[in-house]
């Protein structure tokens, strides 16, 4: 059995999957801002180096360009701070142009620093050149200078570096420049040698428009890497919303699926059918319990997969075996036609075998057989039943038939005796009556009036006993033909008491002529019989109902009590005695022994001094062999 | 045994000594002269009819009155014996007997029985009856003359 899947478990996977999904997607986005957000800084960086390093170079070439001159003489005008510098102290520092105006030397560094204090707004970057051993103290360096120049003495040659000035930020740069030949006219007496470090050159760039320009580069990254994420998110959202859908579709269809296959299972097991399937080679594919149960199996996994032909269809009653391609059951397998069988034997695990009756039901896909489902009963107990059933109607029918063969042969063989009382008690009176005594005559009335009555039971119980064992085959019979010959046997009677006897049309039914002749006969006769003070007046009539025919026969008699209704018909019943009305009692018990044998019945309706009906029913015809 | 010219021989095969006796008492009351032989069952009765057993000198009767159930071997077996014995098949078989029955009555004219009359119970009828055989096969009818005499 398949088991139950849990529907919350995979839709808290799901959940679970989902947020991991959220969980990735945020680090790699976030991941992708911090790295756009670096390479932004670094890019802010390498332009404010660039500028900073365009700055110091600029001031590079207009150093070197004053080196290789050996400085420049420049007018003396204090208006724009140019005087004489007091730190240079070499010869022909301040001339006279033969006008008698007034020149002095300006060295490189000199010439750099003005040009660094006086210009630096037209670059908005802020020079410096500076010295650990500078010759004007002003210039001497700050204490970040100083750490980068004792750098550029361990063989560092330029340094970039982001910091604040004034709680502004600023990239400062600063570059080593190299003692040159020209360089030891102002500084040969410091001890300098071509070569060395002479000092650096710097700058100062204000962050502010970099920084304004990363910021907006940043927030751009932001927005955009917001809205890759969002989107992300709604991604996965519908994702996840999509798989919850259809996981609960799934546990819907998996729950259905499961209560189905249950109650098919409880189905199958709660009835007392057999039913188990096979597929195309007969081999067992499911087992229902009173299968299992009938068959000797504990368990389906006993059956499953076997060729059921072969477990249980393998011998037949004779116990020759049941050969698969003679197998009748197989055919269902192999042209696909439902079939009902029967009444054959099945065997169980333990090689015991019982009788059954079986159906056998195709299963197709498309055009193929895929396999069959068969159903089947034990019918031990009704065969067993039947054979009972059997045997008691057999033994029914043959001490009836012995029953009529002895009332046959026993009023049969009665006769002989009898004759011979009758006949000699006869004899005696036609010999000697008159010539013995009165008592003598008497004896020999009472014998043979004696005999004679035996004679007529014996003769009474010869016709009852006919009804059955002389009986012809059934056939159509107008019955308005056979109540004229019914009355015409009766019209001596009719004559002597001036019955009255009426028909309605009577219809065509299935009889014996000469017995329903004697129905009639024995019916209206007992009409006639049994009359009151009155003329009788007799009427015959039938009407259809439903399959039946019902007949009546109507009189103005002297009635019947309801007690007797049943007794009537017994044999050698009789109300009155012979005196009042003569006769055996045969007359009704044979009559019922007729409609009987006609697959009817009889019965009376009356009431004392009102007149009786007899009803008899007999099946009416079926209507195609109707006139 | 000597019998007058006139006189008509009849065999009575019957097993009920009171029947016998009705029908002697019957004959009786005939008015014409009658010889009347009496087998008590069918063996006897074909030893009488073939001069068999203690029956060497008896001469054939002109009438066989004949009782279907009987012990030993029943009239059904000696009718037919009769009617396929040649010297035996001419006399007037007229079977007599209880029974009613259809089978009998068939049975008994496919045999060849020149007639079938059932036993009626009342005395009166019985003795009608015997009268109207020897009325008619006694009387009416003309039977060959001489044969076997």
């Amino acid at each position: 059995m398949n088991a139950p899947l849990l529907p919350h478990n995979s839709t808290a996977q799901l959940y679970r999957n989902a947020l991991l999904a959220v969980l990735a997607w945020t680090l790699v986005v976030a991941g992708s801002l911090a790295w756009n957000i670096s390479q932004q800084h670094e890019k802010t960086f390498a332009l404010a180096k660039n500028e900073a390093i365009a700055n110091i170079n600029k001031d590079f070439a207009f150093r070197q360009w004053g080196t290789s001159h050996g400085g420049v003489y420049v007018p003396v005008n204090p208006a724009t701070n140019t005087i004489p510098n007091p730190y240079l102290d070499v010869p022909e520092r301040d001339i006279q142009t033969p006008s008698g105006r007034q020149l002095t030397l300006m060295n490189p560094a000199y010439m750099v620093r003005q040009m660094q204090q006086n210009h630096a707004d037209l670059f908005g970057v802020k020079g410096r050149i500076t010295s650990l051993k500078p010759l004007n103290p002003n210039n001497a360096p700050d204490e970040w200078e100083n750490r980068v120049l004792q750098s550029f003495d361990r063989g560092v040659r330029e340094t970039a570096e982001l910091t604040t000035l004034n709680g502004v930020p600023y990239l400062r740069a600063m570059r080593a420049f190299m003692t040159e030949k020209g360089c030891l006219k102002c500084h040969g007496h410091q001890g300098y040698k071509v070569g060395d470090v002479r000092g650096g050159v710097g700058a100062y760039v204000r962050m502010e428009p970099y920084l304004a320009n990363e910021r907006t580069g940043i927030a751009t990254l932001s927005i955009t890497h917001s809205g890759i994420w969002l989107l992300g998110i709604v991604g996965i959202a519908f994702m996840a919303r999509r798989g919850a859908r259809r996981t609960s579709e799934r546990n819907a269809f998996t729950q259905a699926l499961q209560e189905s296959e249950e109650r098919n299972r409880m189905l199958l097991d709660s009835t007392a059918e057999g039913i188990y399937g096979v597929d195309r080679e007969a081999r067992c594919t499911f087992c229902n319990r009173a299968a299992l149960k009938m068959l000797g199996y504990a368990t389906e996994a006993e059956v499953l997969g076997k060729n059921m032909h072969q477990l249980v269809h393998h011998t037949l009653a004779d116990g020759s075996p049941n050969l698969m391609e003679n197998c009748h059951l197989l055919a269902t397998l192999r042209e696909g036609e439902k079939l009902f069988v029967e009444d054959l034997l099945l065997w169980r695990a333990d090689g015991t075998a019982f009788p059954a009756d079986m159906s056998t039901f195709p299963i197709r896909h498309g055009e193929g057989i895929t396999g069959a489902v068969i159903s089947f009963h034990d019918i031990s107990e009704r065969k067993q039943a039947q054979q009972v059933l059997t045997r008691k109607t057999e033994d029914l029918v043959r001490s009836n038939a012995e029953l009529e063969q002895f009332a046959y042969v026993a009023s049969h063989d009665l006769q002989e005796p009898l004759r011979m009382v009758a006949s000699y008690t006869q004899l005696l009176a036609r010999r000697y009556k008159g010539q013995l005594d009165q008592d003598a005559d008497e004896f020999i009335a009472f014998a043979v009036d004696g005999a004679n009555r035996m004679q007529r039971l014996i003769n009474d119980l010869l016709t009852f006993s006919r009804v059955g064992t002389r009986g012809k085959p059934l056939e159509p019979v107008d019955c308005n033909a056979v109540l004229k010959d019914a009355l015409e046997n009766l019209r001596l009677s009719i004559e002597e008491t001036g019955a009255s006897v009426t028909s309605d049309p009577l219809p065509t039914v299935m009889a014996d002529t000469s017995q329903l002749t004697q129905l009639f006969q024995n019916l209206v006769s007992n009409a006639i019989k049994f009359r009151s003070d009155q003329v009788p007046q007799i009427h015959v009539s039938a009407h259809r109902q439903d399959n039946e025919w019902i007949f009546s026969v109507r009189d103005n008699g002297i009635g019947i009590a309801p007690e007797f209704f049943e007794r009537i018909f017994v044999i050698f019943q009789r109300l009155h005695t012979r005196e009042q009305y003569p006769g055996t009692g045969i007359g009704l018990a044979v009559c019922k022994r007729i409609v009987e044998r006609h697959g009817g019945r009889i019965w009376v309706e009356s009431e004392p001094a009102q007149g009786s009906t007899f009803n008899f029913a007999l099946p009416a015809m079926p209507e195609k062999t109707r006139e | 045994m000597k019998y007058p010219a006139n006189a008509v021989d009849i065999l009575l095969v019957e097993d009920n000594p009171g029947d016998v006796r009705l029908t002697e008492e019957a004959l009786k009351e005939s008015r014409i002269a009658v010889n009347m032989r009496v087998a008590r069952d069918g063996i006897e009765a074909l030893e009488m009819l073939r001069g068999e057993g203690g029956y060497a000198d008896q001469s054939l009767p002109d009438l066989i009155l004949l009782d279907l159930n009987m012990p030993r071997m029943d009239g059904r077996e000696v009718l037919r014996q009769i009617k396929s014995d040649d010297r035996l098949k001419h006399i007037p078989v007229v079977v007599l007997t209880t029974s009613e029955a259809e089978k009998d009555i068939i049975q008994a004219y496919g045999l060849h029985a020149n007639c079938y009359i059932t036993k009626p119970v009342e005395l009166e009828e019985f003795m009608e009856i015997i009268k109207s055989i020897e009325g008619f096969w006694l009387t009416v009818v003309k039977l060959p003359d001489g044969l076997g005499k």
